[in-house]
């Protein structure tokens, strides 16, 4: 089959057309591509805003977190060992060296009491130290001063000596650690606290198990005042990972946080 | 009457790109200034032999297709550059497309235009700007298109030899008596509109780089 010049020319012109048009696609899909390449760079960018400030957040948290339980030391531990060296000291009867000698050792003794108890708040002060030697050791540093002042029995578990170090996400784990605790303190009314450290094939998990008095998740979920649960979720996921609460009434709360790391 | 369509706008970019580029740091760029001078050269030389001394100029533009090949490879290859890891490539292609237009000349000899190499060439050139916006979206870094030099530059040659494949491929009948004859030359418009498109992007693209040399230069 034979066409003619002018079918040719239709054709050819149809061809050329097509040839031009396709190109202009191109370089507009190729434009659209690069508009949403540079609105998912700047939600990118903004999510690291986000997290830095939360990461801020979480530091200056800690911080006020260890200010506070210095404050409630000072008043209730130390204060009261410095009151009674005072009162012992004040009432020493130089003419009856029998007694003044027991009343200056039980002073020193106080006194000594006293001193331990400054450089064991003194250790607590440097929070931001205490994350320097480590997750797994700053976590046992917070439970041996929490066993210490308060009334629980505390079981922590973790299956290995140190985890790698990764600054950013260390601060936002132990800030999820000390805002369960806080969480327990407040509420759980227990008397056991359970705290498992897991870290294999690069992923962390952090379990705060109680044996307190517990409570409905999502009924406080709603709630105004599971503010401090949402937090939980929030920062977990901005480290790329999952807060999971299981709770019920009576039943004891476990919170578990699992988190991507190394 | 050597100002066509054709020379109008080749000249106004070699124009563009003597005001923008002769400053450039850039040797790459620079070159443009006397490639598009031998463009419009070309251009003209081969309407003046046409029209004036009425003898065949396609000696002539096989001639520039090789300095064509050539240019435009070279500076092709210098915007993929930054993306690649090996340079092997450049000597390679240049290599085949060289063999290729020696080959079609050597047998068909300088007084029938090479289309054979046009062709591939316009192959190749297409790839090579398809890849270089593949490795635009696949890098990490955002580029604003609107005032990136490269991109408008790429575009415009995407644009011509795309454009131009048909014509490329028909070459040989297009310029028989039987089409020729025809009331108007649709090969010469095709021609006209793709290097106005050509032209026209490259000139802007020139005006960018001035611009970002310039605001560059004053925030130092």
């Amino acid at each position: 089959m034979q066409i003619s010049s002018k079918e040719f020319l239709f054709l050819f012109s149809l061809i050329t057309l097509i040839f031009l048009i396709a190109p202009l696609f191109l370089i507009y899909y190729f434009s659209l591509y690069n508009k949403r390449k540079k609105k998912h760079m700047e939600e990118k960018e903004e999510l690291k805003k986000a997290f830095e400030h939360e990461l801020l957040k979480s530091q200056m948290e800690v911080r006020e977190q260890t200010l506070k339980t210095i404050a409630l030391d000072l008043h209730d531990n130390i204060g009261q060992l410095l009151g009674l060296t005072i009162m012992t000291l004040s009432a020493i009867n130089p003419d009856d060296g029998q007694r003044a000698m027991e009343k200056i050792d039980a002073a020193t003794e106080f006194a000594k009491r006293s001193v331990k108890e400054v450089r064991a708040l003194a250790r607590l002060l440097h929070g931001e130290e205490q994350l320097s030697r480590g997750l797994v050791a700053a976590i046992a540093t917070e439970l041996e001063w929490m066993a210490k002042a308060r009334q629980y029995q505390v079981i922590y578990d973790h299956n290995v000596p140190e985890i790698p170090a990764s600054r950013d996400k260390e601060t936002m784990v132990y800030r999820l650690f000390q805002e369960s605790l806080h969480n327990i303190f407040r509420h759980a009314r227990a008397k056991e606290i359970r705290i498992n450290l897991d870290y294999r094939q690069q992923r962390l998990r952090l379990a705060i198990a109680d044996d307190g008095v517990g409570f409905n998740v999502p009924e406080v979920l709603k709630m105004q005042k599971g503010m401090g649960l949402h937090n939980l979720h929030k920062r977990a996921g901005m480290i790329g990972g999952e807060a999971v609460i299981h709770s019920a009434p009576g039943a004891g709360t476990e919170v578990a946080i699992t988190i991507p790391y190394g | 009457m050597l100002l066509t369509v054709n020379t109008a706008v080749e000249l106004t970019c070699f124009l563009v790109a003597g005001i923008c580029l002769h400053r450039d740091e850039s040797a790459a760029w620079k070159r443009m200034i006397p490639y598009l001078g031998l463009v419009c050269l070309t251009e003209m030389a081969g309407i003046y032999l046409r029209r004036q001394l009425h003898v065949s100029n396609t000696w002539l533009y096989n001639l520039y297709q090789y300095v064509e090949m050539t240019v435009i490879w070279s500076f092709l290859y210098y915007h993929l550059k930054p993306y690649l890891k090996t340079g092997k490539w450049y000597y390679l292609i240049l290599a085949a497309l060289l063999l290729v237009f020696v080959t079609e000349t050597y047998i068909r000899g300088w007084y029938v235009f090479a289309n054979i190499s046009a062709s591939v060439m316009s192959v190749v050139f297409i790839v090579a700007c398809l890849y270089y916006f593949l490795l635009v979206i696949r890098d990490d870094h955002y580029v604003e298109l609107r005032v990136h030099a490269p991109f408008w530059w790429i575009s415009g040659t995407l644009l011509y030899y795309f454009g131009s494949t048909a014509s490329n491929i028909f070459f040989d009948y297009l310029v028989s008596d039987a089409v020729m004859n025809l009331p108007f030359p649709l090969r010469y418009i095709v021609f006209n509109i793709l290097n106005v498109l050509l032209y026209c992007c490259w000139s802007y693209s020139f005006l960018c780089r001035y611009r970002q040399r310039n605001s560059s230069s004053s925030s130092v």
